[in-house]
């Protein structure tokens, strides 16, 4: 698993790279658009993460001429989202569109998404410790126990259990269970964590819903 | 046509001017041009007449045709001196008695006027350019002679073209006056004009506040003034508004950046735990999401109102999409003690789904936010005849009337005394109503103090120009 970076920007460059260093991704750094294009042609990356606004060689001209040899998939990062700018990435051949800001968590979920893309995922049945999710019957238990959830709750525990061990932000929770694709400034996903908790946590010695404070929320057992 | 067009108006309307003078004095010049032709043509046919009757006398006096033709005659020399008038008696048999002049042309050969009638107008005849007049007349001995008087017009035609000449002057002279003139009283009446452009010139964002004094104008321009006036006021309230969105904009970046620097600073001064830096680095991170949501929120604002943002219109089931925000709002609500109805049976509602479940978000979250424990929050959807209505309603408190006109502004703060905490109304309700506007449709509040508010959004049936 490797993958390049290509952002100018010195500080946001060298933390993506120690961030997807340490979600377990070997990484490249590119700082130009055209080392970034050399090294996408050198070697087989998994990925680009390729950020748009370059110096010189800009990030569409790098997707272009990438494209031209190559299937690598690409991740545009940017700080303009104007619909054009958007479909303009996508008919580039990008594979998906991020815009500054943006959550780190969200950055490494999108990642995993792509390589993921092709393999399918979608379990029957769901397991974690000693958690059990039966997706078809909507039936979850916990150490054999049955817990009864709303139909909110168990959506949201199931793309927990789906994405186990990836923090999710609470912008995309809300856009994955409700189709809230806007960032909201209520507290709604930490109100309906909260009652998700006190169903499959709070009555158990071991917790599974944790909080990463100020990303978002995983679903993983910890020692 | 096209430099015409651009020339200045004083210019325009002095050539006008010029043009309308010309095409006058020429039709006035060419009028008493014909009469005066027309009054000379029948001076001399008169004159024709006349003499025609002294020749007539004339004859009748001289005896015989033998002492006519061997003496000479004074009176008829000097009736017939003048150019271009000739007199010619002979026989009937051919033979001529008396010529005062050789014709220039021969005389028209037409039957002679009996002796005893008395020449009119109607009997003369064409000759060249004159008249001519042929008839007969008796001797003193009673024999019959044949009288030819003749008339060319040169004298005429040289006077008439004198006093042709003598009109084109003056109506030349007439136009350029006319012109001059009425460039002059345009460049007067222009002058206002002149006075509106000078304060268009004087005005900068900085002062919008000056106006036209529109009283002392004549109407045409005091129209243009009034509308130039009206385009200040709204350009004025607009720059203003502007500016303290901006302001308040700025307003509301310092709070969180002031957190962020203060707790970074604090944090520094001296060595910390590791929770301590964890949790420093949390709080962080709080404040930045915070940050970045009001950027994003100011950016659709920016682009609502540029209308840059793509409406991808579809027609939606009012009652699906308001069980899925109150879906959304469950938990935050029961745990609020706020009951969430739905009232939305078979309505249909064109719109763009992901603006319209923003919109309803914002007015549901305001909503719960201001609905005391044990209130309810009502979801209505309506089909009136046209088009689709989707209310939000609360109970609680509800809105003072001095401050619901105002609660769709940016920024507006309905209580004074929170935004020392940094709690504004924020961008929520001003997104609601640019989403509405993106629809063309809008958005109002009412409000009936200490019993409910309600929010009531009007999409139409179809909007032009959108797909």
């Amino acid at each position: 698993m490797r993958l390049l970076i290509v952002e100018d920007e010195p500080k946001t460059g060298s933390y993506l790279r120690k961030g997807l260093i340490e979600s377990g991704f070997m990484t490249d750094l590119a700082a130009t658009g055209t080392d970034g294009l050399h090294q996408a042609l050198e070697r087989d990356y998994e990925l680009v993460v390729l950020d748009v606004m370059l110096p010189e060689l800009d990030g569409w001209s790098v997707l272009r001429q990438l494209r031209a040899s190559k299937d690598t998939p690409v991740l545009l990062l940017t700080a303009r989202d104007g619909v054009s700018d958007r479909v303009k990435g996508l008919e580039l051949g990008a594979d998906d569109y991020l815009v500054k800001p943006f959550d780190f968590s969200e950055l490494v979920a999108r990642i995993k998404t792509i390589l993921r893309r092709g393999k399918a995922r979608n379990a029957e049945m769901v397991q974690l410790a000693d958690l059990e999710i039966d997706v078809f019957k909507r039936k979850v238990t916990r150490g054999g126990q049955r817990i009864d959830l709303t139909a909110q709750e168990f959506a949201l525990l199931h793309l927990l259990a789906k994405r186990a061990g990836d923090v999710l932000s609470r912008t995309m929770i809300a856009s994955q269970v409700w189709d809230m694709n806007f960032d909201s400034d209520t507290n709604v996903v930490d109100v309906a964590i909260r009652r998700l908790r006190s169903k499959v946590d709070d009555p158990f010695e071991k917790k599974l819903v944790h909080t990463m404070r100020g990303m978002g929320y995983v679903l993983e057992e910890r020692p | 046509m096209k430099q015409l067009a651009s020339c200045s108006i004083t210019l325009r309307l002095s050539l006008v001017f010029a043009v309308v003078a010309a095409l006058t004095f020429a039709s006035v010049g060419a009028y008493l041009y014909g009469t005066l032709d027309r009054h000379l043509a029948h001076h001399d046919d008169q004159e024709i007449l006349a003499r025609a009757r002294t020749v007539r006398q004339f004859l009748a006096a001289a005896p015989n045709a033998e002492l006519l033709l061997g003496t000479p005659h004074p009176t008829i020399d000097a009736l017939f001196s003048s150019t271009g008038c000739v007199l010619r008696v002979a026989t009937p048999d051919g033979r001529v008695l008396l010529q005062t002049a050789t014709p220039s042309h021969p005389l028209p050969a037409v039957r002679p006027l009996a002796a005893d009638m008395a020449p009119q107008l109607d009997d003369l005849n064409a000759w060249g350019a004159g008249r001519a007049l042929r008839l007969m007349a008796t001797l003193g001995d009673g024999a019959p002679v044949v009288v030819g008087i003749a008339r060319e017009r040169s004298d005429r035609a040289a006077m008439l073209g004198h006093y042709a000449r003598n009109l084109v002057a003056a109506l030349a002279a007439g136009v350029l006056l006319v012109g001059w003139l009425g460039y002059l009283a345009v460049r007067h009446a222009m002058g206002s004009l002149r006075d509106v452009i000078g304060k268009a010139n004087d005005i900068s964002t900085f002062r919008l506040n000056s106006r036209l004094a529109t009283e002392r104008m004549p109407s045409e321009v005091r129209e243009l003034s009034t509308a130039f006036n009206g385009m200040l006021d709204r350009l004025e309230e607009g720059v203003q508004r502007l500016s303290g969105f901006a302001a308040d904009l700025a307003h509301d970046l310092r709070t969180p950046i002031n957190t962020l620097m203060v707790q970074a600073q604090v944090a520094i001064s001296q060595p910390r735990q590791d929770e301590d830096y964890h949790a420093l680095l949390a709080s962080c991170i709080e404040e930045y999401q915070r940050l970045a949501r009001m950027i994003e929120n100011t950016l659709f604002l920016a682009r609502a109102d540029n209308a840059q943002l793509a409406v991808h219109l579809e027609m939606l089931d009012a009652e699906t999409e308001l069980e899925r925000i109150r879906s959304y709002f469950e938990g935050v609500a029961e745990e609020a003690g706020i009951m969430l109805d739905i009232e939305a049976r078979n309505v249909h509602v064109l719109a763009d789904p992901i603006l319209f479940r923003r919109a309803v978000n914002n007015l549901v979250s305001n909503a719960i936010r201001h609905t005391p424990r044990g209130g309810v929050v009502r979801l209505l959807a309506e089909q009136p005849a046209e088009g689709a209505e989707v209310v939000v309603e609360n109970t609680g408190p509800g809105i003072a009337r001095e401050h619901l006109p105002h609660i769709f502004d940016r920024y507006y703060r309905a209580d004074p005394a929170r935004s020392a905490a940094g709690h504004s109304l924020g961008l929520g309700l001003s997104i609601v109503q640019a989403i509405m506007k993106l629809h063309s449709g809008e958005v109002n509040a009412d409000s009936l103090p200490g019993l409910r508010t309600r929010f009531r959004m009007r999409f139409s049936a179809w909007q032009p120009g959108r797909t």
